[in-house]
């Protein structure tokens, strides 16, 4: 079958030289088509979540003089993600760390974490996670991105377990994550005192996220 | 902290010494400011504490920057008076912006202070630390000048005690090789009985002990007292030489007036940290001093 002129005016004015356009050429552009629309579906399919702080926590502990292990965390989060079931990959995810929050039950120590001999809070306020990719794993998500930690930024690779969504309270979609990982503190500068306080910094977290509307 | 005090003086003695072998005023100059500044970072060198290169954080933005910075302006005032004070307001009204760079106080949308308070801020420090240079750098006598030498190295130290018990172990402790170059000059100074280039290592002196207090007051929790007590401690050494009398009641006059200040600093942040360490759960009673002796 050969289609003639089958084609709006507009597309004539702009492309004179396809106003010949036969069955077989045109398969092609409606597979290409369908599946650019399926994409955006996809992507307007993305779930968008605000981070809840309340329902969310971000503990580390590091070594004391090699005996025994101090646990801290960080009372203050936010940050956000937006997750696809249907498209795993394109998951996001961006989570901050008030350094000014961090909370060992020790007030003297806390003021000391904030000092520059480890954290130096007013200079570097926020301990923050971005990621660039993530895939679908086993329960959850491993998702690749940075660390910013002490002003520098390391790239680092976490998996996230979780992502079921449950109604709660009644009219709010809300999923959550939980995960781990363990850095060097040195490898981000904080290089002082390195032996009281160990080097190894294991940071275990878990957030909830409500969807936006 | 004992071998990085003795380490920088006696590294900034035999500098000053060689350097003093030289007739020429500008050589003399230069050799006391390198003298200073390889006590200091020999001490540090000791202390394990070196600064980062880029500089991350203020006290290395103290140790790359604004010590070298006012190094070169007393090397500068060899060539005139005139170039001198330039270079040393240059310096004075630009340690404060190096040293609070890229912090909460000045940057980001949640900065803690307003352009107008930062303007406030940076034009009284650099009035402070003009004033205070012009104040040390003053006095003619060489005896005068060695004991302001030695009275802004005693003051250096007593910083470090308190900035240590402020919160800051490792910033306090760069009080030690300071106040160990300044000291070692002061010794080079007395055995030479010359004052060539002493005005260098009094500026590069009061440089880095207002350096060491602001970043102690800013980025730890050294108090506001203290930190004026520390900064005025060297400067109320220097009101016995405004008037004439006896030279021994006079150096008397400037141990005490120097040495007050210091201890009240040192008390009343040995009062708190102790407050601090008392309170349940507070801790094993491990000293700062402990820790940063941990595993050596």
């Amino acid at each position: 079958m050969r289609l003639v002129d089958d084609v709006s005016p507009e597309r004539s004015f702009l492309e004179p030289e396809t106003q010949e356009i036969t069955m077989n050429s045109l398969k092609p552009r409606l597979v290409l088509t369908m599946l650019a629309l399926a994409v955006l579906a996809g992507a307007a399919r993305a779930d968008e979540y605000a981070l809840d702080a309340a329902h969310s926590a971000a503990v580390f502990r590091v070594s004391h003089i090699g005996l025994s292990w101090t646990y801290g965390r960080f009372d203050t989060l936010s940050g956000g993600f937006s997750v696809d079931p249907q498209n795993p990959t394109s998951a996001a995810f961006e989570l901050s760390a008030k350094v000014d929050s961090v909370d060992t039950g020790n007030a003297q120590r806390d003021q000391h974490l904030k000092s520059p001999d480890f954290f130096d809070a007013k200079q570097f306020p926020t301990v923050t996670f971005k990621s660039t990719s993530a895939k679908a794993v086993d329960g959850g998500y491993e998702v690749a991105g940075t660390l910013t930690l002490h002003g520098a930024t390391k790239p680092l690779t976490i998996t996230l377990k979780g992502g079921r969504t449950v109604e709660f309270p009644r009219g709010v979609s809300r999923t959550g994550f939980s995960g781990e990982f363990t850095v060097k503190r040195t490898d981000f500068g904080m290089d002082k005192m390195v032996g009281p306080a160990g080097d190894d910094i294991n940071v275990q977290f878990s957030f909830e996220g409500t969807k936006k509307k | 902290m004992g071998e990085a005090f003795i380490a920088a003086m006696v590294l900034a003695l035999i500098v000053s010494l060689l350097s003093s072998r030289s007739s020429r005023a500008g050589v003399t100059r230069a050799g006391e400011v390198l003298a200073v500044l390889a006590g200091i970072f020999g001490g540090l060198w000791v202390l394990g504490f070196l600064p980062h290169v880029p500089p991350r954080e203020a006290m290395d933005r103290l140790l790359v920057i604004v010590l070298p910075a006012a190094a070169a302006a007393e090397v500068a005032a060899a060539a005139s008076a005139r170039t001198g004070w330039a270079a040393r307001v240059t310096v004075a009204v630009l340690a404060a912006p190096v040293l609070l760079h890229g912090s909460t106080y000045v940057t980001g949308s949640s900065r803690t202070w307003s352009l107008g308070a930062t303007l406030l801020v940076f034009a009284a420090l650099a009035v402070v630390l003009t004033a205070a240079w012009a104040t040390v750098v003053r006095p003619k006598s060489r005896t005068a000048k060695t004991f302001i030498l030695l009275s802004i190295s005693g003051t250096a130290l007593g910083a470090a005690v308190v900035i240590m018990m402020s919160g800051y172990a490792t910033g306090g402790q760069i009080g030690v090789p300071l106040g160990g170059a300044l000291g070692g000059v002061a010794i080079g100074c007395f055995l030479l009985r010359q004052t060539a280039g002493t005005d260098a290592a009094l500026g590069v002196g009061i440089v880095g002990l207002f350096g060491l207090l602001v970043v102690g007051r800013l980025f730890a929790e050294l108090t506001t007292l203290n930190a004026i007590l520390l900064f005025a401690a060297p400067l109320c050494g220097n009101l016995p030489l405004l008037v004439p009398g006896h030279s021994r009641f006079r150096l008397t006059l400037i141990a005490l007036l120097t040495a007050a200040p210091v201890v009240i600093a040192v008390m009343t942040a040995h009062q708190k940290f102790a407050a601090d360490s008392a309170r349940p759960a507070a801790g094993s009673g491990a000293s700062v001093e402990d820790y940063i002796n941990f595993g050596k």
